[in-house]
């Protein structure tokens, strides 16, 4: 009976032009935004593939049209549900079903069917343009369904309402603006206004819940949802049609009454507790809303509860919300780590908490663990990843400077010590001290990374000796040197299979940025964890160049080369300075490397830098000097996993079209499919008017 | 009369507002017997067939249907059921076959005997050759012959036909007579009209219905027995009451 009526229904639609008109325009206006989306995307391409963590084809075209087509349903639904039974009334052909041995239920659910059948046509001629860019590229198969799923959930919402709205009245104009205005006001219920205070809104609204579709996030509450306001409607449809032959008058308005109010009251308890129980799951074949797999890893092995206070005004200057921004990218990590728990605080409401808190970025967050706090003013999966693991970090990692023989202090605020690194490393968690061979005896230990930084008195040969036994017992070092006299540690080079070449490294490219030519500028990188995805320019001062000598002891790979178009110069650095094809060496010059070898199932990391100048107060803030001396550390003291977080690159970045594919495309797409459908139309109206 | 009633009305109230459309009117119909229901313009005999049918419900009373209340089963008792509303209720998009096709499926009849059912139906109601035409390219006398032809198509035992000749022209109203006639041999048949004419031609029984109450019922052979005339009868039912305030909201729509 229910596919009796359902069929009805569709040879009533399909019979007359009026659908096929809609079927058209929804289709070219669709069609018209997605080749529009498609042409940007092939502009962009190229700088895409530059950006970190840029968008996907199917993410930057087919998203957003998915979006549009819900909002194109939104307003088509309502011109064909209106009819569905008022139209019925005003025409007086209802009496037929009612007097008919059909249950109401049954003509409800038959019409729902048959409209559901045509919005269904739409939405798979919606499904259908993203189908075209597969001769062209990949696809994320997984968001085109997410989306198309979204789609038809929030179509049979439309379809539901639209239903119950035309059972109330005999108007089918009056049943149309009526969806309408109730399907607008449900759709934008998220929209922020200025109390900024979303909760009950956002969890009512259809455009908060078709997001998470539209995203590739199959949401169990935005599921459940969905389907009981479907189910609800559905349920109010039938018991109003059924109430017209059993009670009359104001008996009916008050039992119908009820009955909505019971089943908005049992809607309400299993919607929330579908909120209470909700999970996500990332249907996307990018990921995009998961993290990658170094972040999970990171939040699996933090055992106990996180929080974050996210200090942020409701609207940032733009008027965007960024508190939206924020709890979507934070989303992501309660996915993963459900005690994962997020506050939002303005600013300008409790300036006292932000001033405690040492907030100073417009949008900050405050992380804790276990009573350790970290602050955040960058949201992307790198940085939080990278402060998550700080936090979750045993023990304090300590670097030690050499000190007592002139080297540069971690604690010095003069132009040639290192305060400013230092307390960017105490910063990051590290506990930096200065280490006194004096003061200590044997084999120096009681740290994880040794930083000799440019001694300028002579080292005796016993400390000498007692820095070679650190190094044989797997010891890390950072060593700084300068141009100029090694002060006794040539013993240190030899074990380490290093040729430190005399000269200073002179790079007239220096000058193009007002520097002198004794800077020598770092361009090119070694393939390592601490240069990885490295791209700014590394400026070392009164560089010497570092040669590893062939051996077999150490692994190495040159991390810096310097001075493309300069040379080691031999003769006086402070005489004007000019190449000199017999003494000096043409650049490129290596000025960094990295050691490695195993020694008792670990690996022992050295890196050797030919200047103590790149990280001193002077010099720190240069290029990328402060985040070259940041990895180097890292890796030094075994964070590597710190570096970078490898964000998954997508799987349908780039698309290739030729010439004639697009126009062929473009053609069907705006000129021979709506066409067809408006010509389908016109001559089923045509064949069935003339017999 | 020891068989079940084709159909059994007691004491149906409904009002619309302040306004008392029928006001406690029972009625009888038995199988295979035709009764007409006589009455003026604006008397309740369409609110009346609408409660009959399950289309409106009653604000008291009881409707059985071959035994079977309404109200406890209307799907049950809605098989039984034929109904021509005063507005036939044709779907103008479709085309006459598609139209029979669904009706014939919305009251249940098997798939197999769905052609020979509309076969019959379609040539009784002078339908014939007009199956793939678009009803709302149909002149108004085939509307009404098609809006009795859904009513009958599933043969019910009780037929109700709420002015069932309105837009025939003379030829056609004899047909249709004919046909009403040879359907109240099998079925019941309730038929609602201001036409005395119609009643006399085809009615065994009629009921005058005056302001939503049932005023005066009889035989047709009752009448002619005492030789009564349906005319003098009506006049009197109707406007002997004599209230002036009514006659004008009541015209009397005599032909």
């Amino acid at each position: 009976m229910i596919q009796l009526i359902a069929r009805k229904e569709l040879v009533s639609l399909f019979g007359s032009p009026l659908a096929w008109i809609l079927l058209a325009l929804v289709h070219w206006v669709l069609a018209w935004s997605f080749l529009a989306r498609l042409d940007s995307f092939l502009h962009i391409q190229p700088q895409l593939a530059m950006i970190a963590n840029a968008p996907g084809a199917t993410e930057a075209i087919v998203a957003p049209v998915f979006a549009m087509a819900a909002v194109m349903l939104l307003m088509a639904t309502p011109l064909m549900s209106a009819r569905l039974i008022a139209g019925e009334r005003h025409n007086r052909t209802l009496a037929l079903l009612v007097s008919a041995p059909v249950a109401a239920r049954d003509i409800v659910l038959g019409k729902f069917l048959g409209l559901m059948t045509f919005l269904c046509v739409m939405i798979v001629l919606a499904t259908a343009l993203p189908a075209c860019l597969l001769a062209g590229g990949r696809l994320d198969l997984g968001l085109v369904l997410g989306n198309a799923a979204g789609l038809f959930l929030v179509a049979a919402c439309f379809a539901s309402l639209g239903l119950y709205l035309s059972c109330l009245g005999t108007r089918p104009a009056t049943a149309a603006a009526a969806t309408l205005g109730l399907l607008l006001i449900l759709w934008m219920l998220d929209t922020p206004g200025e109390s900024g205070n979303l909760g009950l809104a956002r969890d009512l609204s259809l455009l908060a819940h078709y997001e998470h579709f539209n995203r590739g996030l199959i949401d169990s509450f935005s599921l459940a949802y969905l389907t009981l306001f479907v189910v609800v409607f559905l349920t109010l449809s039938s018991h109003r049609l059924g109430g017209e032959g059993l009670h009359d008058g104001a008996g009916r308005a008050l039992r119908h009454g009820m009955l909505a109010l019971l089943a908005i009251l049992v809607a309400a308890s299993l919607g929330y507790l579908a909120r209470e129980t909700r999970t996500q799951w990332d249907i996307s074949q990018n990921g995009r809303n998961s993290l990658s797999q170094a972040s999970v890893t990171v939040l699996e092995n933090m055992h106990g509860p996180l929080e974050a206070v996210v200090y942020a005004a409701p609207q940032d200057a733009q008027a965007r919300d960024v508190r939206r921004i924020v709890r979507e990218f934070l989303a992501r990590y309660q996915r993963a780590k459900p005690d994962f728990n997020v506050t939002f605080v303005d600013p300008a409401e409790h300036p006292d908490h932000a001033r405690k808190a040492g907030i100073q970025a417009p949008v900050e967050m405050v992380v804790s663990f276990r009573d350790r706090h970290e602050r955040l003013d960058q949201f992307n999966e790198p940085a939080l990843t990278h402060l998550l693991m700080r936090l979750a970090r045993p023990g304090e990692r300590v670097v030690a400077l050499l000190g007592g023989h002139g080297e540069r202090r971690p604690d010095g605020m003069a132009g040639h010590d290192m305060g400013a690194f230092g307390s960017r490393l105490a910063a990051r968690g590290y506990t930096v001290e200065t280490f006194n061979l004096a003061a200590t005896a044997g084999t120096p230990a009681g740290f994880d990374l040794l930083v000799i930084a440019s001694p300028r008195i002579e080292l005796r040969e016993g400390e000498v000796d007692r820095l070679l036994a650190y190094l044989d017992a797997g010891g890390n070092l950072l060593w700084l040197v300068d141009a100029g006299p090694l002060h006794g540690l040539q013993p240190l080079a030899e074990k380490l299979e290093l040729t430190l070449m005399p000269g200073v490294v002179a790079d007239p490219r220096a000058r193009d940025l007002k520097l002198p030519m004794t800077v020598a500028l770092g361009i090119g990188y070694g393939r390592h964890p601490v240069t990885r995805d490295f791209g700014d320019t590394t400026m070392f001062p009164f560089a010497r160049q570092v040669i590893v000598d062939e051996n077999e002891t150490w692994r190495s790979v040159p991390l810096v080369e310097a001075a493309h178009q300069g040379w080691v110069e031999t003769g006086d650095a402070d005489a004007a300075m000019a190449f000199d094809a017999a003494y000096d060496v043409p650049g490129p010059v290596n000025v960094a490397v990295a050691l490695t070898r195993i020694l008792q199932d670990r690996e022992q990391r050295v890196a050797v830098v030919g200047s103590g100048h790149f990280l001193t107060n002077t010099y720190l803030g240069y290029g990328g000097n402060l985040d070259f001396g940041i990895n180097l550390v890292n890796w030094l003291t075994e964070d590597e996993d710190l570096m970078t977080i490898q964000l998954r690159s997508v799987l349908d970045a780039g698309l290739a079209f030729d010439e004639p594919t697009l126009a062929v495309i473009s053609a069907t797409l705006l000129a021979i499919l709506p066409l067809g459908l408006l010509m389908s139309g016109l001559i089923i109206g045509w064949l069935r008017g003339r017999r | 009369m020891t068989r079940t009633p084709a159909l059994l009305a007691t004491n149906l109230v409904r009002d619309f507002g302040a306004c008392s459309a029928v006001r406690g009117v029972s009625l009888v119909l038995a199988q295979g017997e035709v009764l007409g229901l006589l009455g003026p313009n604006g008397a309740g005999k369409t609110t009346l067939m609408r409660m009959l049918t399950g289309n409106l419900a009653p604000g008291s009373g009881s409707v059985e249907i071959c035994g079977i209340d309404l109200r406890d089963r209307p799907l049950e008792a809605k098989a039984h059921l034929g109904y021509l509303p005063d507005v036939p209720p044709l779907y103008p998009e479709l085309a006459v076959g598609e139209y029979l096709r669904f009706a014939a499926g919305l009251r249940r009849v098997p798939a197999a005997a769905i052609p020979a059912a509309l076969d019959r139906v379609m040539r009784k109601c002078g339908l014939e050759g007009t199956g793939r035409r678009l009803i709302g390219a149909l002149s108004q006398g085939y509307r009404q012959r098609l809006g009795i032809a859904q009513a009958i198509l599933h043969e019910p035992d009780v037929i109700v036909l709420d002015e069932p000749t309105v837009g025939l022209d003379p030829a056609q109203i004899r047909t249709m007579r004919a046909l009403i006639r040879e359907l109240g041999t099998r079925h019941g048949v309730i038929l609602s009209t201001h036409l005395l004419a119609e009643v006399e031609s085809v009615c065994d029984r009629v009921q005058i219905m005056h302001r939503g109450s049932m005023v005066h019922q009889d035989t047709l052979a009752g009448l002619r027995r005492r030789g009564l005339s349906l005319e003098a009868l009506f006049m009197q039912a109707t406007t002997g009451g004599g209230d002036t305030e009514d006659a004008a909201d009541e015209p009397a729509a005599l032909s």
